[in-house]
């Protein structure tokens, strides 16, 4: 299959792009920088995932050197804890930019692909528990994520008649850059909200993938799974 | 690209996606289509879907043709008083600017 993931430099998104190399997959990655990911399948490119016009040249080139791409993975994501009141706007903007934007543009221009090229393809967004759990100190960052979940749900209706699914992941915090700024009492407290309380693991997050990937997923969309017994 | 060849984009697209349209009077309208073809709203050709699906053609087109890489999604698009998808030749007027605004910039 042909994947492309965003925000592959490092964390959930290098882990998945390394595990579907090993399957033999051709993946397709991005970040802001350079990333030090090698493979004969891998492609990387320097992509701001809220450019209207980067993401279209980026998914216009692996249509023109790949003819297609099977899997979307919108990974690529910030977060930021602050109370609202102290919120800087143009933290806000960036969550929302970064999250909500970036997501959709890849979800915009992949599903025009698909649709040319008749790939009944599989898009996954990133949702986050601090949605569900409308978590204290996460209002933007929850906020932006909500909205990719009702968009993914819009997205998931518009592109049926297509046979493409989207559907979305929240993950539960795992151990990874995003969440080491978060204090220990913060994830503490968020873990014991959870049915299940332990961190999330980066292999959580590939199973459920792998699930909304699936050939045998094609009924399943406009769905969100939380890890660890999360939900709205 | 001058407004002949975005006439003929607009029409090879039409005409390539003519094997997924199952009504036969529309099959021969899009034949049948020149510049002045209604494409969308009051006896237009396309539907709302279909016209998203030329959109996404269109955008192809331009790329592997002209070098042109764009978004023809504005504000505009889907409106049915003012949209460039109004006729073949409306929506070839606004891809000729648009492609030279994409190439200014």
């Amino acid at each position: 299959m042909r994947i492309l993931i965003t925000g592959s430099r490092k964390g959930i998104g290098r882990y998945l792009a390394e595990k579907f190399l090993e399957r033999g997959h051709v993946v397709f990655g991005c970040s802001r920088s350079e990333c030090d990911l090698k493979h004969d399948l891998y492609h990387h490119s320097e992509c701001n995932v809220s450019d209207e016009r980067a993401v279209i040249k980026l998914v216009r080139a692996i249509s023109k050197s790949h003819g297609g791409i099977d899997v979307l993975i919108n990974n690529a994501g910030m977060a930021s804890m602050n109370h609202i009141l102290s919120t800087p706007e143009s933290t806000a903007r960036g969550l929302m930019d970064t999250n909500f934007m970036g997501s959709t543009l890849f979800c915009r221009e992949v599903a025009k692909l698909m649709v040319r090229k008749k790939i009944r393809g599989k898009m996954i967004n990133f949702s986050t528990v601090a949605s569900a759990l409308s978590l204290e100190g996460e209002a933007f960052y929850a906020a932006s994520k909500a909205a990719v979940q009702k968009f993914s749900q819009v997205a998931a209706k518009e592109f049926a008649p297509f046979g493409i699914t989207v559907n979305c992941i929240g993950p539960t915090p795992v151990d990874t850059d995003l969440i080491k700024a978060v204090p220990k009492n913060k994830i503490d407290l968020l873990i014991a909200s959870q049915a299940i309380k332990r961190l999330g693991t980066k292999e959580d997050v590939l199973n459920v993938v792998d699930f909304f990937m699936a050939e045998s997923s094609d009924f399943i969309t406009a769905q969100t799974i939380y890890l660890g017994g999360v939900h709205d | 690209m001058n407004f002949e060849q975005a006439v003929k984009v607009v029409l090879d697209s039409l005409k390539e996606g003519i094997d997924d349209t199952t009504e036969d009077s529309r099959k021969l309208a899009i034949s049948n289509a020149s510049s002045e073809t209604r494409l969308f709203g009051g006896s237009g050709l396309l539907d709302s879907m279909g016209v998203v699906i030329l959109l996404a053609d269109l955008e192809d087109k331009l790329d592997e043709e002209f070098d042109v890489v764009l978004s023809l999604a504005t504000d505009s698009t889907m409106s049915r008083t003012r949209s460039p998808f109004r006729t073949v030749k409306t929506l070839a007027e606004y891809i000729v600017l648009a492609a030279a605004e994409a190439c200014e910039s």
